[in-house]
């Protein structure tokens, strides 16, 4: 007879073999976790606890990359496909878990067949030590070697590209020498000087507006117009010249032997007409025209590259200056160029370092006058100086000028509204009448939004906007006319006054003038120094001043320094004026 | 200061949450009436049966694994505070509860009771 079988001690022995397996699986150091076949926990030991931060309760019946920390960049440790496999593909992976402090993981994970299906045991450990130890110090000479190769090949490829592009001596749009070849090509002529004597000159020659062509007709017009340009540069001149092409819109014509600077000056006017001719293309009619600066030399030793600057330094002159754009670069040109390197370089410093100043200049009434015998003070114009800690004071039109040419009248500009609009905030005890005129560039008038910025900053501030005067020079805001209008009319329509200033200099339609929204005008000094001298300026002043009164302007003359003038612009009905009569500028008190 | 001592086997037996008492082999071995009501268990449905019935699947292994440890150390991190977990109900369906489980050695065996009150209707079951 088989005796009662009892299970209770076997169960019991089970039950506590099971429990010291199970507590020496907790007590070792990797982090252990059983997964089900959907990835849910089952099981994990208690370095995996510590390993995720959370106790255990937490995890079980959670899918295992839910648990799992991110890598270093952020992506899960196990990928969705591997972990589709791992219930039937055992393997392992070592992931970067963060740099700082270095935390590396290695993770393994092998299938396990028991009567859970496609149950699978994951292993994780913390090899941080020794992957700072050894492969990352691996890895940082692997990549410090890749990097060295590589610096090497771009330094090779460097000096490649440069050995080509000193191989290179023509423009590759119009075939003529590029300004390596122009240099060896000086470099023999000025040898030549030395065997024969004479002179030979340089021609820089500057498209004008190429980059309109470029702009509205597109690159391929605008090479199609290099080609004949330089076309009709070597037709025009003899087989002994050279035309090489710099760069963009800029030719430069080497002569063959010249007597003097006038023959130089003659082939420059040849040239500038031949250019002029018109030229058909796709329809289009173009009239090209070129601005020329002129040096010449009888000097063998003369550097070819400063010969090249002081032509053109003597385009640039062209261009802004010359009213046939042709130029001859001598002392004074050098002068006035160096000085406008000077004025840019104090202006850009002044604006740094905060060292502009207004001076302010009073504008009165030409009839009637204060209790003191004085004229009455109707406003005063604020005027930007600039002294350099060193050397002399900057010519005031100089710095305008430069300000303009160079795109620092925007910065200018600005601060020098911030700085009227000051003073007018802590003036409020003028007499009503009283108004501070500031001159502002088109430029600044083209900014989006001036108007409306200016407006909203006088608000902002209290200022009574009839105590502004903006002025403007005529021939700018005939030339950039409908922004500019757009934005005056708008100050105009908020009550900020405007007036023309040098008037009588720009060429103005009578019909224009009529229509440009002005409060008033300032006759150009150059008309009030005629007074007494030149019956016709004098004829044209007193035109002037009634064309103003007839359109309801206000008529200010500029350049009052005499008291015969002031008189006679009195005489012909002018009311306001400014000069050195009245004050030069300074401070406002 | 002194943590106070968790309530006796007898205190949770007798009152009203719903009560399951097991023994050292972790057989269910009573239940009371608000368990009954709770979970929708009858005692014939459970007396006899491993306490890993009325807990998830995905937590029988380590409950079984847990069970033999204390078994072996009789030291355990889950007694005598609350857990928030998931209790299986006799359709099937799971509701999360607060369990409180006690152990205590009579007659040198150990024996287990809870309680498990039901948590409100989309509670989660972690904490």
């Amino acid at each position: 007879m088989v005796p009662e079988l009892n299970e209770q001690p076997i169960i019991q022995e089970l039950r506590c073999i099971l429990g010291r397996l199970e507590t020496a699986l907790s007590a070792i150091s990797d982090a252990l976790v059983i997964t089900d076949h959907r990835g849910l926990v089952l099981w994990c030991n208690r370095s995996f606890d510590r390993f995720i931060d959370q106790p255990r309760m937490l995890s079980l019946g959670r899918p295992i990359l839910s648990l799992l920390p991110l890598d270093h960049q952020g992506d899960p440790l196990l990928a969705e496909a591997v972990l589709a496999t791992v219930s039937q593909i055992p393997g392992s992976t070592t992931v970067l878990l963060q740099r700082q402090p270095l935390k590396v993981c290695e993770m393994e994970w092998r299938p396990v067949d028991t009567e859970v299906p496609a149950s699978v045991i994951f292993c994780l450990r913390d090899v941080s030590t020794r992957i700072s130890n050894q492969e990352l110090q691996a890895t940082a000479e692997r990549m410090e070697q890749q990097r060295q190769h590589s610096d090497r090949l771009n330094r090779e490829l460097q000096q490649q590209q440069l050995l080509l592009a000193n191989l290179v001596r023509e423009c590759p749009v119009t075939g003529l020498p590029n300004r390596r070849g122009l240099r060896e090509r000086l470099a023999l002529a000025l040898g030549r000087l030395q065997e024969r004597g004479g002179q030979i000159g340089v021609l820089f020659c500057d498209l004008d507006h190429f980059k309109d062509v470029n702009d509205m007709h597109g690159h391929q017009v605008g090479d199609d117009l290099l080609i004949e340009i330089s076309r009709r540069l070597q037709e025009a001149l003899p087989p002994e010249a050279t035309v090489a092409r710099l760069g963009g819109d800029e030719f430069v014509v080497l002569t063959g032997w010249i007597g003097d600077g006038s023959e130089a000056v003659a082939i420059a006017r040849m040239l500038q007409q031949r250019i002029a001719a018109p030229w058909l293309l796709h329809g289009q009619r173009f009239e090209p025209t070129m601005s020329v600066g002129i040096t010449v030399t009888s000097d063998p030793l003369a550097d070819g590259d400063e010969l090249l600057r002081q032509a053109d330094v003597a385009m640039y002159h062209a261009k802004r200056s010359s009213a046939e754009s042709l130029a001859l670069h001598d002392a004074s040109i050098e002068a006035h160029f160096r000085s406008s390197c000077r004025v840019h370089q104090e202006l850009r410093l002044a604006i740094l370092n905060q060292k502009l100043r207004l001076a302010y200049q009073p504008i009165v009434a030409l009839t009637g006058s204060d209790l003191d015998g004085s004229p009455a003070i109707l406003g005063h114009e604020a005027l930007v100086r600039l002294q350099p800690e060193q050397g002399l004071p900057i010519d005031s039109e100089m710095l305008i000028v430069e300000a303009e040419r160079t795109g620092m009248v925007l910065e200018l500009g600005s601060w020098v509204i911030s700085e009227a609009l000051r003073l007018l905030q802590h003036h409020p005890q003028r007499p009503d009448h009283w108004s501070l005129a500031i001159n502002v560039s088109p430029l600044q008038l083209e900014q989006s939004g001036f108007a409306a910025d200016l407006l909203e900053r006088i608000e902002v501030m209290a200022i009574n906007p009839r105590r502004l005067v903006i002025e403007i020079t005529e021939t700018k805001i005939l030339k950039d006319s409908s922004c500019c209008i757009q934005e005056l009319t708008s100050l105009r329509n908020n009550g900020v006054r405007v007036h023309l200033d040098d008037f009588g200099t720009g060429y103005s339609s009578l019909s224009r003038l009529a229509r440009l929204p002005i409060d008033g005008i300032k006759i150009d000094r150059y008309f009030t120094a005629a007074l007494g001298s030149d019956s016709r300026l004098e004829r044209m002043i007193a035109s002037m001043i009634h064309l103003g009164r007839d359109l309801g302007l206000e008529v200010v003359a500029e350049g009052i320094e005499t008291d015969s003038q002031r008189l006679a612009l009195q005489a012909l009905g002018c009311l306001w004026g400014q000069g050195h009569l009245f004050g030069r500028p300074g401070d406002l008190n | 200061m002194l943590s106070p001592a968790p309530p006796s086997l007898e205190a949770l037996r007798h009152g009203e949450s719903p009560f399951v008492l097991a023994d050292h082999n972790g057989l269910i071995i009573a239940i009371n009436a608000a368990f009954q009501q709770a979970y929708g268990w009858s005692e014939e449905q459970l007396l006899g049966q491993p306490l890993s019935l009325i807990l998830p699947e995905a937590f029988r292994m380590s409950h079984q694994l847990g069970f033999s440890r204390f078994q072996a150390t009789e030291s355990s991190t889950i007694l005598a505070h609350p857990l928030r977990l998931k209790t299986i109900c006799q359709d099937g369906s799971e509701v999360v509860s607060e369990h409180f489980i006690v152990a205590e050695k009579q007659h040198e065996c150990w024996l287990f009771g809870a309680t498990l009150k039901p948590l409100p209707q989309g509670t989660p079951a972690e904490a």
